[in-house]
């Protein structure tokens, strides 16, 4: 296929993940706020919803992972964050399957180690991405990272400890918000250093996804997070929604930034 | 100064003025870039540069001094000297800068008769120093000028009377020229000149483009620099340009009528690269970038970059 047949399809592709999108989101809004089906089946259809979402992601992130080759430097940040949106597919699947199962998810629980495998690989893809901008400031970046991971892991033990509070559910809380947090900083840093360009797409969405797992993390710690959607609040509602918007709009800056990378700037031309 | 091929070798006829015209209307019918050199008794020589058909400068040498006619001016002066001694000359636009070198700058030092067995050594030392140095060497039946700049091949320009070399790399010729003796003599780099002022903006000009093409490339991957290479085709052509960009490297096929009109292009151009850049990685990033890449390139194309501020506004940070 030349160039030009190329171009043809890039704007229907764009097209049709933004109707894909719309109708998942009306979907997941109708269905959350009118139940129309079993209790767990709503609960199912809702859950399955957030892992497709997930799954465009991870496929996006693989598809602009192998659009590179090896000598490319974005090589290697675009095959973290793809093994990272592998594994919150994977998290967000086994949540669905353990709600479907057991009506409730413990915590911690195995779909955990999916968020803390990502949250792993996408640390070391910011790593190689600030790398790449600031060449001769690998050793802080580095130590950066390593020291948001220390407090990310070692702030709320210590923290619970102290205050003898400490169990694995409520460390797991704690957890989270920290680690989003700091993806949320990082990715703000990143979007601010290439404000005004393409390249500040794609970690937009992960700001979004840490802000809106930082609102969840926070709902389910002071209680307000409802498990069904037949007994759903509208905060609840609003979390959650935000939560698959979050996927949505970091497949759609995948998806720009896939477009980008196979078609250039279109409007230079 | 001097022009490359000042000397009037004793086979070359005088031709009369309307056929010197002809001549002239020939490289602008056929698009032709080269030189027409005309000789007179008087030691007077008239110089046309073309490019691509185009007149892009006329230099009216003698063996002391120059001076730059206008088009009109130089018509005039050709039609009242009447027949001259005519070389008409092929040159790539670099032969053509090199030309101009040639003619415009004065030499610090004295023409030196050097042995052609000791040539070779002779070049080799100059060829060896840290800056760049241009040579004009004669014979009685041939001429040449080579270009020593650092970290770049040798670019040389060798004329007898069936030989004409315009080209980058091994000189082997001036050596292996089969006459006794040869006049050298060597021109430093001057940035009060004109045509070294335009040597020194296109050398800043391609390390710049090719500095910010490695480092886009590692920001962005190859494919984006590869739609970009197509652009820069565009926004050349689209000014009448002969630059291109080949394996990341710039291929610069211009030459211009003065350094302002020289960086008026450039500056079009780099420009027109860095609105690409800033919509890519943002314009903070792509100012960051271009500072960084100025702040570590060599002072001579800092000054000139500074002095004719080829830059857009807000990239050069000093």
């Amino acid at each position: 296929m030349n160039k030009d047949s190329k171009s043809i399809i890039f704007m229907p592709v764009m097209l049709a993940y933004d109707v894909i999108a719309i109708l998942l989101l009306i979907g997941y809004v109708y269905i959350y706020q009118y139940a129309p089906l079993d209790e767990s089946l709503n609960d199912t259809v809702l859950n399955t919803i957030t892992a497709f979402a997930a799954l465009l992601v991870a496929a996006i992130a693989t598809a602009i992972y192998l659009h590179y080759q090896p000598a490319d430097f974005p090589r290697k940040i675009w095959l973290y964050l793809m093994i990272g949106c592998w594994f919150w597919f994977i998290a967000e699947s086994l949540w669905g399957i353990i709600v479907y199962i057991e009506g409730e998810v413990s915590s911690p629980s195995i779909a955990d180690t999916g968020w803390v495998g990502g949250f792993v690989f996408f640390t070391i893809a910011f790593y190689h991405q600030y790398s790449i901008i600031y060449p001769s400031q690998k050793k802080n970046i580095i130590a950066v990272s390593i020291g948001a991971w220390a407090l990310a892991v070692f702030a709320p033990a210590i923290g619970l400890l102290i205050t003898r509070t400490f169990t694995w559910e409520s460390y797991i809380n704690y957890y989270y918000p920290v680690a989003d947090l700091f993806v949320g900083i990082a990715g703000i840093a990143l979007m601010f250093v290439f404000q005004g360009g393409a390249l500040a797409r794609p970690w937009f969405g992960l700001v979004v996804l840490g802000i809106s797992d930082f609102l969840y993390a926070w709902a389910e710690q002071t209680g307000v997070y409802a498990w069904s959607a037949a007994n759903s609040n509208l905060l609840t509602l609003a979390i959650d929604t935000t939560y698959l918007v979050a996927y949505l709009i970091l497949g759609m800056g995948f998806l720009g930034h896939w477009i980008l990378i196979n078609y250039g700037l279109r409007g230079k031309r | 100064m001097s022009t490359l091929f000042s000397t009037i070798h004793p086979d070359e006829l005088k031709m009369p003025v309307q056929n010197i015209q002809a001549l002239i209307d020939s490289y602008h019918e056929l698009r032709k870039s080269g030189v027409i050199r005309l000789g007179y008794d008087s030691e007077k020589q008239l110089c046309f540069l073309f490019k691509r058909g185009e007149l892009i400068n006329t230099y009216l040498v003698t063996p002391d001094k120059w001076e730059p006619l206008l088009p009109e001016q130089s018509s005039a002066w050709m039609l009242s000297a009447g027949d001259a001694y005519v070389r008409p000359l092929l040159l790539s636009s670099f032969g053509l800068l090199m030309t101009k070198l040639l003619i415009q700058t004065h030499s610090q030092s004295d023409t030196t008769s050097v042995p052609q067995n000791q040539l070779r050594e002779y070049l080799e030392m100059i060829r060896n120093k840290p800056e760049a140095t241009l040579l004009h060497l004669t014979w009685k039946n041939a001429a040449g000028a080579i270009l020593f700049a650092p970290k770049a091949d040798p670019y040389f320009n060798f004329i007898s009377q069936n030989i004409v070399l315009d080209q980058t790399g091994s000189y082997k010729i001036f050596h292996e020229w089969e006459e006794p003796q040869c006049a050298l003599t060597s021109y430093a780099p001057d940035l009060s000149v004109e045509a070294w002022q335009e040597y020194y903006l296109r050398s800043a000009f391609a390390n710049l483009c090719e500095r910010i093409l490695i480092r886009f490339e590692t920001l962005t991957g190859r494919s984006l620099v590869d739609s970009f290479v197509q652009l820069v085709s565009v926004f050349a052509s689209r000014q009448n340009l002969d630059i291109s960009i080949t394996a990341r490297k710039l291929a610069d096929h211009e030459v211009f009528s003065s350094p302002q009109i020289a960086t008026q292009n450039y500056r079009f151009l780099l420009g027109e690269m860095f609105q690409y850049f800033s919509a890519v990685i943002g314009p903070r990033l792509n100012t960051a970038t271009v500072q960084e890449i100025v702040k570590n390139m060599p002072e001579q194309e800092r000054q000139i970059i500074r002095t004719f501020e080829l830059l857009p506004k807000g990239y050069f940070n000093e």
